[in-house]
């Protein structure tokens, strides 16, 4: 894409968690089953910069988030850190690189001990990297640390129930931001939180950003924090990219039938635009038996046979290298609005433009 | 309740950390703990009737020895000495005297029951404290490290398994079984119960840790470096504590009742000993004649294990830091620290 | 209405009231922590007691008070006359019964109420029995788990006479819920379904008893959005097909703008705003509503900093003298500081006749907020 050396770069990257088979299976020789959590995903963070990772619960944007913070083993496939292949490395090697690489829960509660006072959680990272740290150097060091993510340093010897949901999410950034990580991995920092504390962490994250030069990866079902906290976004959809690209390209003109979907089903505080109907229509395959061919043609409104067969590629699309998509007819349904997947209510907006050929929805 | 403007809610809530200072020296602690016992009428029993319980217990045994030191001749708190046949006359009802009465040896109730409260409470303590160390060892090492397919995971498998089959007996049949074979007497039959008292201590932190593996904040610890053997004391082990000792306060009880028992069948300590089970075991034929000789031993009995019971009920209060900030503050509860954006 | 919790008492919702015409979505919007879920629980009367205390106040549902009713006949309320939809779907469903043997108790308690008979849950319905049929295997799709058509076939070959016509009324109801196969769905346990259609199911149990008031309380939260879309999609054409009033509750202003043809926006306990959907959306007239309009995301990070609204909701322990939004209100003056609190009064009203609520002293300053 660019010249510049992105500080993570993941390529063709797998992730399974076989399933248990029964005592009969085993016996009539099933083969053993997994999830195909993540399967088969390339893509890149330089430095500084926000990668939002949008997708639906069961498309993998978790688990590829954990593999990314080396929570997870990753089953094959190549996670390079500056460069360096960090897929496999363990033991002390991989605690001192977790330095470079933080993580933030979507679970305010959960995420933090209850039983440890806020300077313990926050200096954990530090204590970890620095077993040798003095008690006193430590809670200074928290004490500084506290204003920067919006909290009044005498918090230091609460306990974290103490905090409401927001303040809780604040720890979490706190405890991350302690060691002045090259990347944070954001799950789902914001989606326990309520619209208006939301508004204020998602400021305070990108404020953060352009004081200390932090990458994100921001994982999310949250198109509109994507929006505004992300330069390029990646949209998955079963343990697979569906499209890549700049903020503005993938949320103005999406292109995959699955990001325009996505965008059309999302409520908009708009009174004028009511929907009365929405298109797509069918479930969300498991992960265990993915459709073969294109994971979305189970759904998909533009769906023709070759979709059903043979897979798509990430692939550039309308002159732009940055933005790719995984779709065979990409070309031919790049100029359909999502808008065209809903209908408006009432009757008297224009009608819903006909879906172009082969369009029979599988339903 | 206060009306305050939500300035004065954060003011309330930095004034929360002066007023509960960092370090929470002994003092806060000892301040703490009083009211939440004051908060709870039923942990504040509890605690009363565990420390009288204790405290009798102790000077029970200690006091001879020191007045012997001090005195050259022994003192007891016992007003008689226990099991002392044709003492009294028979059968005597309660009196001034003899407050439980005296019983077919013409001994005084009162001392026979007071004398076997250190056994008894020994063995609750020895019993569930020694189940509680060696349970709770193998229920953190098979619950914490029990991938399948290494060494450490075919470990956890054993131990879990060697459990299942201790706990596939019925508790008091194995019990009896083991004392019938080793023999009477007070080691024995510690050793029976502990045999089939250990394995609820693995299951129960087994279940524990496997929970406890899997919170965030564990992720967390483990994504910011913190290696396995820190992760394992700072968060598991710590928040272990709580309900372990919620469990071995509660099962102090469980584990007498378990040894009257067994000593009522008659085959746990010597009859010379006093010990409840024994007494019981002497008594059975008295419910018409003599009740107050069953009666006394019985209300012994309940007493300590209500005591117990309702002490690691209020544990669990007393040791959550989530509900010590809501009694030791009330009206409290709610300060919930407000962050400028 | 108040909670009993420890030592103090909390007023969760406070003279909180609004009228739910006839065949009309009302939303009820707000934050985590504002009372709606409780509004929600408290009409049916399904609020533990105690903890919850109603102080005062009437819920009239056709023309009855039904915190006046005595206890054992809110029963014959619930389910016939006010119906419910809950945020999670696989906590409100039995684990242990197939689904068509719940939405069957449903839709039978309701016919036997229209006797006038007790319905009590029996001979009837168990006929139907939608057993035997083989476990799932792992790996087996879970949407779609296979079932050999005989043995479906033999499970309604079982079933009596009586029950046949029950068997039918369960399988038009999961059809009125656009559920493909309800011949398959009836089979199955709450687990084997995906969330969306867990959703389907409880909307049609709600339904099946035909209920005069549908109270729906967050039911698409749970759901990934474009499950959302369908299940709403779905709300919205059954709207139209089955006539029932629904209290729409969510915390999604999207979702209550697309839904609602009234919104009541509550605060710490406090209805602050009731009125036509297009009028709060458009020209809110109390600073919470126009607040939490202006703080949803929706721009690029290039267009400058969220818009958001410092501070947080009261406790409701201690609640803030006056208005409960004062503390963080930017047009707040001495008269919001001090009790009394505002009065819950009406704008003039608009050329349609549609009456706006609002409980703030300077509503006409609203639309000059940024």
């Amino acid at each position: 894409m660019t010249d510049e050396v992105p500080l993570l770069e993941v390529v063709e990257l797998q992730k399974h968690f076989p399933l248990a088979r029964t005592l009969t299976e085993a016996l009539r020789g099933h083969a053993r089953l997994a999830i195909r959590a993540v399967d088969g995903v390339s893509f890149d963070v330089r430095p500084g910069e926000t990668v939002g990772l949008i997708g639906e619960s069961g498309s993998g944007k978790t688990t590829l988030g954990w593999l990314v913070a080396r929570l997870h083993e990753p089953t094959s496939g190549a996670i390079r850190f500056d460069g360096r292949d960090i897929g496999h490395l363990q033991g002390r090697a991989l605690r001192a690189w977790r330095r470079n690489v933080q993580i933030v829960f979507q679970d305010p509660v959960g995420s933090l001990d209850p039983r440890m006072r806020v300077w313990e959680i926050v200096s954990e990272p530090i204590r970890a990297q620095a077993p040798r740290t003095r008690r006193a150097e430590l809670r200074e060091r928290v004490r500084q640390l506290l204003p920067t993510v919006g909290l009044p340093p005498e918090c230091l010897d609460q306990y974290p129930h103490e905090f409401s949901g927001g303040g809780r999410q604040r720890l979490s950034l706190a405890r991350a931001l302690s060691l002045q990580p090259r990347l944070v991995v954001l799950d789902e920092p914001t989606s326990a939180l309520d619209v208006a504390v939301q508004a204020q962490i998602l400021n305070r994250l990108v404020a953060l950003q352009s004081e200390f030069g932090f990458a994100y990866l921001l994982i999310t079902h949250n198109v509109s924090a994507v929006k505004y906290c992300a330069d390029r976004v990646a949209v998955m959809y079963l343990g697979k990219l569906a499209e890549v690209g700049p903020v503005h390209a993938v949320l103005e003109r999406p292109i995959h039938p699955y990001t325009k979907a996505l965008l059309a089903a999302l409520p908009v505080p708009d009174v004028r635009r009511r929907r009365a109907r929405y298109r797509i229509s069918g479930e969300i395959p498991t992960l265990i038996r993915p459709p073969p061919g294109c994971r979305f043609a189970t759904r998909c409104p533009f769906v023709i046979d070759r979709c059903r067969t043979e897979e798509p590629l990430l692939r550039v699309v309308a002159g732009d290298p940055s933005h790719r998509v995984a779709c065979h007819r990409a070309e031919e349904v790049a100029d359909i609005r999502p808008e065209t997947l809903i209908q408006v209510e009432p009757a008297a907006d224009p009608p819903a433009t006909p879906l172009p050929a082969a369009a029979a929805p599988a339903s | 309740m206060a009306s305050a403007t939500a300035s004065a809610a954060r003011a309330a809530a930095a004034g929360s950390v002066e007023e509960e200072p960092s370090g929470s020296g002994v003092r806060s602690s000892v301040v703490l703990f009083y009211r939440i016992l004051r908060a709870n009428i039923l942990t504040l029993v509890g605690f009363v009737l565990v420390v009288v319980v204790s405290v009798t217990a102790l000077l029970v045994v200690v006091v001879p020895p020191i007045t012997h030191l001090i005195l050259g001749h022994s003192l007891s708190i016992l007003p008689y000495p226990p099991l002392d046949t044709n003492a009294f006359p028979y059968y005597q009802a309660p009196s001034l005297a003899h407050p439980f009465g005296t019983d077919q040896n013409g001994a005084d109730v009162f001392s026979n029951v007071v004398a076997a409260l250190p056994t008894d409470l020994g063995i609750g303590f020895f019993v569930a404290g020694v189940s509680l160390v060696l349970g709770g060892l193998l229920g953190l090492v098979a619950g914490f490290w029990d991938t399948p397919g290494t060494l450490s995971g075919a470990a956890s498998v054993t131990i879990m398994r060697l459990t299942d089959i201790f706990l596939s007996f019925p508790t008091l049949v194995l019990a009896l079984a083991i004392t019938a074979t080793l023999g009477r007497g007070e080691i024995e039959s510690e050793i029976a119960i502990l045999a089939t008292w250990w394995p609820f201590y693995v299951r129960l932190t087994r279940g524990e840790v496997l929970s406890i593996k899997t919170q965030p904040y564990v992720i967390a610890a483990r994504a910011a470096g913190v290696p396995e053997s820190r992760i394992l004391f700072r968060h598991v082990v710590r928040n272990l504590l709580e309900p372990l000792a919620v469990y071995f306060t509660m099962d102090v009880g469980t584990v007498i009742v378990t040894y009257s028992t067994i000593s009522y069948i008659g085959v746990g300590v010597p009859a010379s000993i006093p010990e409840w089970g024994n007494l019981m075991y002497g008594y059975q034929d008295l419910l018409l004649t003599a009740p107050w000789t069953v009666w006394s031993v019985t209300g012994a009995i309940f007493v300590t294990v209500l005591g117990f019971s309702l002490l690691g009920d209020g544990l669990r209060d007393i040791l959550d830091p989530r509900s010590r900030r809501i009694v030791a503050s009330p009206g409290r509860q709610s300060s919930k620290l407000e962050p400028s954006s | 209405m108040e909670y009993r919790v420890g030592a103090g008492t909390f007023r969760a919702l406070n003279d909180v009231s609004f009228e739910l015409p006839t065949h009309r979505v009302v939303g009820i919007v707000g934050e985590t922590g504002c009372g709606k879920s409780t509004l929600g629980h408290a009409i049916p009367r399904l609020l533990p007691q105690p903890p919850a205390i109603v102080r005062s106040g009437k819920v009239v549902f056709r023309g009855v008070d039904l915190l006046r009713l005595p206890k054992w006949q809110m029963p014959s309320i619930r389910g016939t006359g006010i119906g419910m939809i809950f945020q999670e779907p696989i906590n409100s469903l039995n684990p242990a019964f197939r689904v068509g043997d719940q939405v069957a108790e449903a839709v039978h308690i309701r016919r036997m109420r229209e006797r006038g008979l007790d319905p009590t849950f029996r001979r009837d319905v168990q006929g139907t029995d939608y057993s035997r049929r083989e476990m799932p295997r792992a790996g087996d799709v879970v949407s779609a788990p296979f079932v050999p058509p005989a043995l479906v076939d033999r499970a309604k070959a079982r079933s009596p006479p009586v029950s046949k016509e029950l068997h039918e009324e369960v399988l038009s109801f999961l059809r009125l819920v656009r559920i493909n196969d309800p011949e398959r769905i009836v089979s199955l346990f709450p687990h084997e379904l995906s969330g969306g259609m867990r959703q389907r199911i409880m909307i049609a149990m709600a339904l099946s008893g035909k209920p005069g008031l549908l109270i729906a309380d967050e039911p698409t939260s749970a759901l990934d959005v474009t499950i959302q879309a369908q299940v709403l999609t779905l709300m919205k054409e059954l709207m139209e097909e089955v006539q029932t009033s629904i209290l729409f509750i969510s915390h999604d202003l999207g979702v209550i703008a697309e839904m609602a043809d009234e919104v009541g926006v509550m605060y710490a306990g406090h209805l602050i705003e009731f009125g036509p959907v297009a009028e709060i959306f458009e020209s809110p007239r109390h600073p919470y509503t126009k607040a939490l309009l202006r703080s949803i995301p929706n721009r690029y990070k290039s267009e400058g900093p969220l818009p958001s609204l410092a501070g947080s909701v009261p406790n409701l322990s201690r609640m803030p003298a006056g208005c409960a939004f004062h503390p963080r209100c930017p047009i707040a003056r001495d008269v919001c500081r001090h009790d009394p609190e505002p009065p819950f009064v009406a704008a003039p009203a608009g050329p349609d006749g549609a009456v706006h609520r609002s409980a703030c002293y300077f509503p006409e300053e609203v639309a000059s907020l940024p």
